[in-house]
């Protein structure tokens, strides 16, 4: 079970003089049951890449393979794989309508063909996911809600799809930390508890290096890395070159290091940070010269 | 200069759905100051910051611009010209087809001459540095580029303050950089008083002050060194610190020569390394 792309173009203009590869010769692959950062500058083809990830947008050459269906084939069954792929887009708020919360996240299951009662059950196990409680949420309008409330039942929207890969466009653009830290949180759970991929659009190195097991780095429509998230964060400088950065608590020991401190600089997190730095000083005689 | 006394705000006043956002707010805020305003959704910033031009009016307690109060109706347009606001969306302020009806709509509205108007237009887009797109399309335009359009709207004006409500949040990192450092510069060089409501932290220990709310109170006041230091309240209030503020506090037990007060990475090599 993989989301494989091989050797994908998107081009704009193919063949004319103008011609410009959105996506220009991707090739990756996504392990089952991984949680992928997908990271890289504005412009660096992250979104249509997550199109074309899901069968929104067909490429111009080369083929985007879920669990060994090319979704781009003629035929029902690839129609049905497509679906596999559940794509939740940036500020998925703004597509909420139904009048009530139930109605919205059955929306998707309803237009599977489900009866009744299997969409109930499959909008009970999205809010569950999702972390919104059915019995009290199920009635009211999802206008009702706070902004990171809205998002979620958006997401349970597609959840509730059961797709095997979940794409999420920054789903916490424009949240506050409490917001934020929650959808993180209730998404991380999310692929916790079930068999799903999770592939989180980010800009946010920390978020990245908090929760993603894997990582994809995109610059200019291309592939730059793919790999374990500790590996690719070991390439900092190349990260950096691309402007995208790494994890703060990461930049820290880079920068102690160049000025001369003997630490390790591989941390992702605060405690590890501290607990290098602790040894380091402790190793020091004096305690003050590097 | 801007006065906050004993401000009250309650929406839906005397219905069911009563909320009580402000709650006897305090604020005064200098001349030339830079403050950022942090807090959860929900907290009352907002709802403070559009107290600041008269976009929202005292329930109880009354705030004044200079000498203008914002609940005396004849002195609206005073205040307005004096604060100005930018918002979130760069896509929800921009109206007009290009960038220079855009930001000559200000003075346009104030009756100024033509030529008035023009300099004034080349006088904002330079402190935004964005000479080179007078005649563009703000629908072309970058998010970044979109805030600093709405940024030169308001200066076209004149103001003494302007209010930013979360000017960054739906930026990516190149736009939120360019944002901050125009705010920066229109403090520094041109003198403006800025109020940045924020979320991101890095934004907030760049301000002189540094306001924190919760429930429609002001519940901590102080420099960006005095307020991060307090890890385990700001946690409490659900915010960020900085991961850099953090490490220096828990290491300080151990090493009492690292202070609590390191705010950036550049501190914290000085004092590792000196």
């Amino acid at each position: 079970m993989s989301l494989e792309l091989k050797n994908v173009y998107y081009t704009y203009n193919a063949g004319g003089p103008e011609e410009t590869h959105a996506i220009n010769d991707v090739s990756f692959t996504i392990p089952d049951h991984s949680f992928v950062g997908l990271v890289g500058h504005t412009g660096s083809g992250k979104s249509t890449l997550v199109q074309l990830m899901n069968g929104l947008l067909a490429p111009t050459r080369g083929e985007v393979v879920v669990d060994g269906v090319n979704i781009n084939d003629k035929g029902k069954e690839v129609r049905a794989q497509r679906r596999q792929v559940g794509l939740v887009f940036q500020y998925p708020e703004y597509q909420l309508f139904e009048e009530t919360i139930a109605k919205d996240v059955a929306f998707g299951p309803m237009n599977q063909g489900l009866d009744e009662a299997a969409q109930t059950e499959r909008v009970k196990e999205a809010m569950a996911l999702v972390e919104m409680d059915y019995e009290r949420f199920k009635d009211h309008s999802p206008f009702e809600l706070s902004g990171g409330q809205k998002r979620r039942v958006a997401i349970a929207g597609v959840v509730a799809m059961r797709p095997h890969y979940l794409i999420l466009d920054e789903p916490t653009a424009g949240l506050d930390p409490l917001g934020r830290d929650r959808i993180l949180e209730a998404i991380y759970r999310l692929y916790e508890n079930s068999d799903m991929s999770i592939i989180l659009v980010s800009h946010s190195m920390d978020d990245v290096a908090r929760f993603a097991n894997y990582m994809v780095v995109m610059n200019h429509g291309q592939k730059v890395i793919e790999g374990k998230t500790a590996e690719v964060f070991a390439q900092a400088e190349l990260l950096e070159r691309i402007h995208l950065g790494v994890p703060s608590v990461m930049a820290l020991l880079r920068a102690l290091k160049s000025a001369g401190m003997d630490v390790d600089t591989s941390a992702l997190t605060v405690n590890e940070g501290i607990d290098i730095i602790r040894a380091a000083l402790a190793k020091r005689k004096e305690g003050r010269e590097c | 200069m801007i006065d906050v006394n004993n401000v009250v705000h309650i929406y839906n006043a005397d219905s069911d759905s009563e909320i009580l956002a402000l709650d006897h707010v305090n604020l005064h805020i200098e001349q030339g100051e830079h403050i950022a305003i942090l807090g959860r959704n929900g907290c009352g910033k907002s709802t403070l910051a559009k107290h600041l031009n008269g976009l929202l009016l005292p329930t109880e307690g009354r705030v004044s611009v200079d000498d203008f109060d914002t609940l005396d109706a004849d002195h609206s347009l005073d205040i307005l010209q004096r604060v100005g606001m930018v918002f979130q969306n760069p896509d929800n302020q921009l109206v007009a087809t290009t960038v220079l009806e855009e930001i000559a709509f200000g003075p346009e509205n104030l009756g100024l001459p033509r030529e008035k108007i023009l300099e004034r237009v080349d006088e904002a887009l330079k402190m935004v540095q964005m000479e080179d797109f007078r005649n563009a399309m703000p629908h072309h335009l970058s998010g970044g580029q979109k805030q600093r359009i709405a940024i030169a709207g308001i200066i076209a004006m004149r103001p003494e303050t302007i209010v930013f409500d979360e000017p960054t949040a739906m930026l990516d990192p190149d736009g939120r950089e360019e944002v901050v450092s125009t705010m920066l510069r229109l403090n520094k060089e041109e003198g403006l008083t800025i109020v940045n409501i924020t979320h991101f932290m890095e934004e907030a220990v760049l301000a002189d002050r540094v306001v924190v709310m919760d429930d429609g109170k002001i519940v901590m006041e102080g420099t960006p060194r005095e307020i991060f230091t307090h890890v385990d309240e700001l946690r409490a209030l659900h915010l960020d610190v900085p991961a850099v503020t953090e490490i220096a506090v828990q290491l300080h037990e151990e090493f009492p020569f690292i202070p609590r007060d390191v705010l950036t990475i550049e501190e914290m090599v000085k004092v590792l390394c000196p």
